[in-house]
């Protein structure tokens, strides 16, 4: 039953053999909404392309490249109605489907249609970032204000009053103003068509959905429409010429809507184009196109060398050192434990890197772990630590118990004042060093280098040029001059403590 | 200096046996590891790396050219790595707006055609169980990364866990196929990352990267193949006419070729049960068809054979083991290499692939071992699994089972090497 009187018929005919029977209520108007998207989306691709749908194959070419794609519910079975490629997906998510799906293949036009429920309630996250996000999609929303499929509950568009399976005294809570929403939203296409008993309304629909493939950026289009057999049963509209004849008669343009008094706006359906501004699509904008073309220039900078020797056997002993750097946020102990764990790579040892998480650093205590081994590392951690560099007080009073009797703590003499007269402590003014010789141009720029240098060298646990190998192609890139003098003032250092530790033991 | 790792904190006996063992078995053969091991002719690249940049650097290298993700700790390195890098590579990103548009963009993006990745941790890993769930009903090449913090709930962000493995194998509603690889160091992150999308591509089925806090975030040496010997499945297309092609057809394989869209082969693609063409059906015979193909295209000699993927370690004569896995399975080794220098005869059997289970290695070490000591970094999940194997095989074979113990923490701390000692010892 075609419930519009002369309705032009698609052109082409897009519908699935074997989907030729639909699970919609004789009289729906989704039927109408299939009918005016069919007809538009292949005169828009034919028109994209540059191909002609009367000639068979590229009639094809035309399909192949549509994707449709739907959520949940009564509207979102029409994808599979139509031979294009389709996606029949979760409840509410088909904007975030045809987001990845538009993102990774800009080729497609990808259509989506949807009902109420599903795009704006459980997919109404969505739905605002698609709108502020701006892929190049058609949304296409058949708003008959419920939940049909699920047997007529009430949606985030049901009127006030009106009366559904969920709400059998009357809907209580407001619905949405969908057009300041998407607005508010950030979406630069709006419009509003009507499923109605009248030929021109259907124009009008097809026109409005024209315009909505035609835009670039994300468009949406919603179409008030009827569900007789739900929501209608409810609310006397219990066939579908009334239900129809019921939206038709409160239909008017949005330009003499516009001009209704606020108070009267409310008991109308404006219909036409809301909004409609340009705005380039995700793709297509400067800042998109801006980060891609910057990504591009980052240099791999990787280079093949010959694969390790066969591993050693398990079984036999090894060397294991567990070093902890500690200090202030700022004092870059991270980036000395990740420096320590490169000489190791460069040495030819194994190790392992681990760090107090991210978040927990950003402010006061920072420290990072790093195990150098002659052989295999499984357990990524150590009951006890070999070696504490502290930077400050605070951190070598904190990790002091932590350190196995016979380590060694290399404190910055410094910074640290009270050392308990703890024998295994190795005391160095690395503050002032740092201070006075390397001559930073900004507090602590430099004091990690230093520090490691002091450390790996004093304990000799990597030779000096895998130090200086890891330090000159990680932060030495930046600062060449600084670091290279960073590395020889702390391995003077180390040489200065050497020479004590010989003299005096335990300082 | 210690000359032994500290962290065992036992004395060695001045006469552990010197016995030798194969070290490492895996029973398969691991195209990654082939490729570093042909290394000698075309070179390696060696570097440090954090788990989460391993994974992320496997994934592109292995051809990932859409990642969809949303911060969340501690997995949030791997959209960084991803959006620094995959631009370079010729693939885009987005973070989306929440998790579970995050798996929703990178299906669509997969069923496009491109392969695609996400990554999560345990809140927003629960988040992604209805779309996982149609990923394995639409059978969608996918990769989702689970790096595993403490739960349930928000539990412990920044802290480690494996409290995920039920959740990764069971997680979304409904019977479904899963495969779940659960690497143990930042060398199997981007090895197992490179396997989980050629699993994927090859068997039409999201695989689960299950990783833990640990792991993500520490820093190890890694050797990777050269970038031109990198083995690189991609799914079967099919041949042929539109009007002949069946999206869920039957095959040799049980696996249905899967065109990328605009390629000349429509498709229809839902959560519905659905016929060999793609369209909806309520026929019992045609839903039963293909609950039973999906799951049956993983249980193929070929499939169990390249699925499958555990790690024996001192196993061939041991008489007391541990079943580990993950960052667990570290402890585990010092513990078997500690036992083994004391004259213990303790192995490690190390599942890789977590699920489906290794019904092949697993059953026959159970049927001969006196004891199975199980750690895991929740409160026994793993466990379950290992006893219906252990208990199944002795029922088969009229022996009696292996005593297995359990090794639980949920405080957040790893298990030590000495703790998995002592249940050795014992």
């Amino acid at each position: 039953m075609n419930l519009v009187q002369d309705c032009a018929l698609p052109t082409f005919d897009l519908s699935r053999p074997q989907m030729r029977k639909s699970i919609w209520c004789e009289g729906c108007g989704l039927g109408n909404l299939q009918q005016a998207l069919t007809k538009v989306l292949v005169q828009h691709e034919s028109k994209r392309r540059g191909l002609d749908p009367d000639i068979e194959e590229e009639l094809e070419q035309i399909k192949n490249n549509i994707a449709l794609v739907s959520g949940i519910g009564c509207t979102s079975r029409l994808p599979g109605h139509l031979d294009v490629n389709t996606v029949h997906t979760t409840h509410g998510r088909a904007l975030g489907f045809a987001t990845g799906l538009k993102m990774a293949r800009p080729d497609l036009t990808v259509v989506l249609a949807a009902g109420d429920g599903d795009i704006f309630a459980i997919g109404g996250n969505h739905f605002i970032h698609a709108a502020r996000r701006n892929p190049d999609l058609t949304l296409i929303v058949y708003d008959n204000e419920s939940y049909g499929m699920t047997g007529s509950q009430h949606s985030p568009t049901s009127p006030l009053g009106e009366r559904g399976a969920s709400v059998p005294y009357g809907v209580f809570e407001p619905p949405f103003d969908l057009v300041a929403l998407a607005q508010g939203a950030g979406a630069s296409f709006v419009a509003q068509g009507a499923v109605t008993m009248s030929q021109e309304h259907q124009t009008q629909l097809e026109e409005l959905i024209a315009q909505a493939l035609e835009y670039q950026g994300f468009s949406f289009v919603n179409v008030r429409g009827s569900c007789h057999t739900g929501w209608g049963e409810y609310n006397q509209r219990e066939d579908a010429y009334h239900y129809r004849q019921y939206i038709e008669k409160r239909t008017m343009p949005v330009e003499r809507w516009r001009e209704l008094p606020e108070s009267e706006q409310p008991h109308f359906i404006p219909l036409g184009i809301f909004v409609r501004k340009h705005r380039p699509d995700i793709h297509n904008s400067v800042h998109y196109q801006a980060a891609a073309e910057r990504a591009k220039r980052v240099d791999s900078g990787e280079t093949l060398v010959q694969p390790p020797a066969e591993q050693p056997d398990p079984l036999a002993e090894f060397q294991l050192t567990s070093l902890r750097f500690a200090g202030t946020g700022g004092q870059g102990v991270i980036s000395a434990g990740e420096i320590a764990l490169n000489a190791a790579l460069q040495a030819g040892r194994s190790g392992v890197f681990t760090k107090n998480y991210g978040p927990e650093a950003r402010g006061g205590e920072a420290y990072s772990d790093v195990i150098v081994s002659t052989g295999d590392i499984h357990f990524p951690q150590t009951d006890q630590l070999d070696v504490l560099v502290a930077l400050n007080q605070e951190s070598f009073d904190k990790f002091r118990d932590t350190v196995a009797p016979d380590g060694t703590i290399i404190v910055n003499s410094t910074e640290v004042f009270e050392l308990y007269n703890d024998s295994r402590v190795v005391a160095s003014p690395i503050g002032e060093i740092h201070a006075r010789k390397l001559n930073p141009s900004k507090r602590y720029l430099g004091i990690n280098v230093l520090a490691l240098a002091i450390t790996l060298a004093y304990l000799d646990l990597v030779p000096t040029t895998a130090l200086e190998a890891a330090v000159m192609q990680g932060l030495g890139k930046k600062k060449p001059q600084l670091n290279r003098k960073a590395l020889a003032l702390g391995f003077a250092e180390a040489e200065r403590l050497a020479g004590n530790a010989n003299g005096a033991p335990g300082r | 200096m210690a000359v032994t790792p500290s962290s065992l904190n036992v004395e060695i006996p001045a006469s552990a046996p010197a016995r030798r063992h194969p070290k490492i078995d895996l029973r398969v053969v691991d195209p990654v590891r082939a490729a570093i091991r042909d290394g000698s002719v075309i070179g390696v690249r060696r570097t440090t790396l954090s788990g989460n940049d391993a994974v992320a650097k496997g994934a592109l290298e292995v051809g990932a050219r859409f990642f969809a993700g949303y911060p969340i700790t501690p997995s949030s390195e791997i959209l960084e790595y991803v959006a620094k890098h995959i631009f370079r590579c010729g693939g885009t990103y987005l973070q989306m707006e929440d998790e579970i548009s995050s798996i929703a963009a990178a299906i669509g993006a997969a069923l496009g055609g491109v392969k695609s990745f996400t990554a999560t941790s345990g809140p927003g890993f629960s988040l992604k169980q209805e779309n996982l769930g149609y990923a394995c009903l639409t059978e969608c090449p996918l990769v989702v990364v689970n790096v595993q913090r403490g739960g349930p709930s928000t539990g412990g962000p920044t802290d480690v866990g494996q409290s995920d493995v039920m959740q990764a194998r069971w997680g979304t509603h409904g019977d479904h196929p899963v495969v779940v690889v659960a690497p143990y160091s930042v060398q199997e992150c981007y090895e197992e990352t490179i396997r989980a999308f050629n699993l994927s591509e090859r068997y039409r089925i999201p695989v689960i990267v299950l990783t833990d806090a640990k792991i993500s975030q520490m820093k190890e040496p890694v050797t990777l193949p050269a970038q031109d010997a990198i083995p690189i499945v991609n799914r079967a297309k099919p041949i042929g006419t539109q009007q002949g092609y069946e999206p869920f057809g039957l095959s040799p394989t049980g696996i249905p070729p899967l065109a990328g869209m605009g390629e000349g082969y429509r498709a229809h693609f839902t959560g519905l049960y659905h016929g060999r063409d793609g369209l909806p059906t309520r026929d019992p015979k045609m839903i039963e068809e293909q609950m039973l193909r999906i799951h049956a295209k993983l249980e193929t000699p070929t499939a169990t054979a390249e699925i499958r993927k555990t790690e024996t370690y001192f196993i061939d004569d041991a008489d007391v083991i541990v079943v580990a896995y993950g960052i667990t399975a570290r402890a585990a080794k010092d513990a078997v290499v500690q036992a083994r220098r004391e004259g213990l005869r303790a192995g490690l059997l190390r599942p890789v692939t977590l699920w489906p289970s290794d019904a092949e290695v697993l059953p026959e070490v159970l049927g001969r071992v006196r004891k199975v000591v199980v750690p895991e970094l929740n409160l026994g999940q793993y466990i379950t699994e290992i006893q219906r194997l252990a208990y199944e095989s002795a029922r088969r074979n009229q022996i009696v089972p292996p005593e297995i113990v359990p090794l639980n923490r949920v405080d957040m701390q790893l298990i030590s090497p000495a703790q998995i000692l002592q249940e050795l010892r014992s």
